[in-house]
């Protein structure tokens, strides 16, 4: 596990594809909406969709940051055929993505998934459930979906934090487990 | 990736999950695991009995025992069962569990502990036994428990009309599956756009029985996603449509769904919002979080079982109630998932399956 920029992978994008999340994490943070935010990117090269969570905006509460960037890169990319786009592409989200999120990125084929901190909450690629892998899934949602974890996770934590301290002191914290 | 397209032959929900309800043929209740009648359920472990060597002592050991070694949160358990020996009848006396005295699970050392001195020329023929670990939440898990090692049962009666499907009343029932027929019928006019369309939602709020909205699957249908932009949405699954919907009846929600979404939709559309509701006529304490969970009291009535992805949105919506027609491989209500009766996630509703179900398995 990876955290605090300390990342060696291959490719030296990830912090940088992993800051622009951030900022659409922050910008959430400013609208007053909890602070998660990702991008999709296509063959590491280029961002085709951002999102940050609207669930307030919209009333809805299914309008997390990563259904908020797929809607965008489809909207960006215009083609016939996105789920090839999206089975060359990576997410970059702060916090691990709910089950809800999960399935649905698993159902659309994203390649791989780097995420900041674990969601203790919802998390469907490891914390509650393994929506990301569960084999009982795989007829009804799609091959698999590799997940990489821990990136910058305490800056998303203290994101996380900082969102929940103004809207109810008193509520139970996310923790950084890695 | 598509949903698989429904077999005919499939397994009734009440075959994969013991826990469900086959009783009533109009609804079955979807209940968690822990209510299933068998012996994972029930929980067994390792218990060390013994026998005593007269039943004038059971006064005096038994007190003994609840002072020394008592069995701390397993309330359920009787400490005492007669049994019948070549001797006549005979008392056995629970002295040991697995969980809470690891150390003492020996039959040749365990009459020799401190704590068992004082009784030890009353007790004899140590043995291992069974014993259920968890109180029985249902009849059929009580009589389960009983087989092994007798406990107590506190009746939930709620859970027992759940089990039993008496927790309706028949008017009560014809109004669900008129609800259900509404959901029938909304899929059906998907299926006029595309054949593929097999599932219809209804979502409704019970204090008043008012349609809030209707929906039918969209993935395979062209409508616009963000300005003027048209295309077909993986994602646009039946519940997905049917949630933003009521959050526009709020004065909220994402999509415009043109060209399926007509200006005055009516209930008999397909796609449909109830735009007469006050916008805040559902959320009062606009300070809470409440205001972001749209569906909160409402009931949903889908013809089959929500994908995991739908299951989940439908939790995070707070809804109150699902109804489905008929169940389906990587269902999050039942088949694969039972996400609506975990404890670790943060609310928690009833699902009901088998309403309508031949009429939703032909769709
Ligand atoms: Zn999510
Ligand atoms: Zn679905």
């Amino acid at each position: 596990m990876m955290d605090n920029g300390n990342i060696c992978e291959t490719s030296s994008n990830i912090s940088n594809w992993m800051e622009s999340a951030f900022k659409y994490a922050e910008e959430a943070l400013e609208h007053g909406e909890v602070p998660v935010g990702c991008v999709i990117v296509h063959k590491d090269t280029k961002v085709i969709g951002t999102g940050r969570n609207k669930v307030n905006e919209t009333k809805n509460a299914t309008r997390h940051a990563e259904m908020v960037a797929i809607d965008d890169a489809m909207c960006n990319m215009k083609t016939d055929n996105i789920l090839e786009v999206f089975s060359e592409s990576a997410l970059y989200v702060t916090v691990e993505p709910c089950i809800m999120c999960a399935a649905s990125l698993r159902s659309i084929g994203i390649q791989t998934i780097y995420y900041g901190c674990k969601n203790e909450r919802f998390g469907g690629c490891g914390s509650v459930l393994h929506i990301h892998t569960d084999e009982a899934l795989t007829a009804s949602t799609g091959q698999p979906l590799q997940c990489k974890s821990g990136y910058y996770s305490e800056r998303a934590v203290k994101l996380l934090k900082s969102f929940y301290k103004q809207e109810n002191p008193n509520v139970t914290l996310p923790s950084v487990r890695q | 990736m598509e949903e698989p397209m429904e077999k005919k032959s499939r397994l009734d929900v009440a075959v994969l999950n013991p826990s469900t309800c086959i009783k009533d043929k109009r609804i079955s209740c979807v209940l968690g695991d822990e209510y299933a009648a068998n012996k994972d359920a029930v929980g067994l472990v390792k218990g060390l009995a013994v026998t005593l060597t007269s039943k004038k002592y059971a006064s005096q050991v038994l007190k003994h025992l609840t002072e020394y070694l008592p069995l701390e949160g397993l309330q359920h358990l009787k400490r005492v069962r007669s049994v019948k020996t070549h001797d006549g009848d005979k008392l056995q006396v629970l002295m040991f569990v697995a969980t809470l005295h690891e150390d003492f699970m020996d039959l040749n050392k365990t009459l020799n502990i401190k704590e068992i001195k004082p009784v030890k020329d009353f007790i004899m023929d140590p043995m291992f036994v069974a014993i259920p670990i968890k109180p029985p939440l249902t009849r059929d898990q009580f009589n389960i428990c009983k087989q092994y090692w007798p406990v107590s049962f506190h009746e939930d009666k709620k859970i027992s009309k759940l089990l039993l499907c008496s927790l309706f009343a028949d008017d009560d029932m014809d109004r669900i599956e008129e609800n259900m027929d509404l959901a029938i019928e909304t899929a059906r006019i998907g299926k006029k756009f595309d054949p593929r369309c097999d599932q219809g939602v209804v979502i409704v709020d019970p204090a008043t029985n008012t349609i809030i909205s209707t929906a039918f699957d969209m993935r395979n249908m062209e409508c616009e996603i963000k300005d003027g932009y048209f295309a077909r949405h993986p994602l646009n699954h039946a519940v997905m449509v049917a949630i933003d919907l009521v959050a526009r009846s709020q004065g909220g929600g994402t999509y415009t769904y043109k060209p399926f979404l007509k200006s005055n939709s009516k209930i008999n559309d397909g796609l449909y919002f109830n735009s007469t509701l006050p916008t805040s006529a559902r959320n009062t304490s606009d300070t809470s979080d409440k205001g972001y969970y749209i569906c909160t009291g409402l009931d949903v009535y889908v013809t089959k079982e929500p994908c995991i992805m739908c299951s989940m949105a439908l939790l995070h919506s707070r809804v109150r109630c699902v109804f489905y027609g008929v169940s389906r491989p990587g269902g999050g209500l039942g088949s694969a998932f039972k996400l609506h009766a975990r404890k670790d996630l943060n609310h928690r509703f009833e699902v009901f399956c088998n309403v309508l179900k031949s009429k939703c398995q032909v769709l």
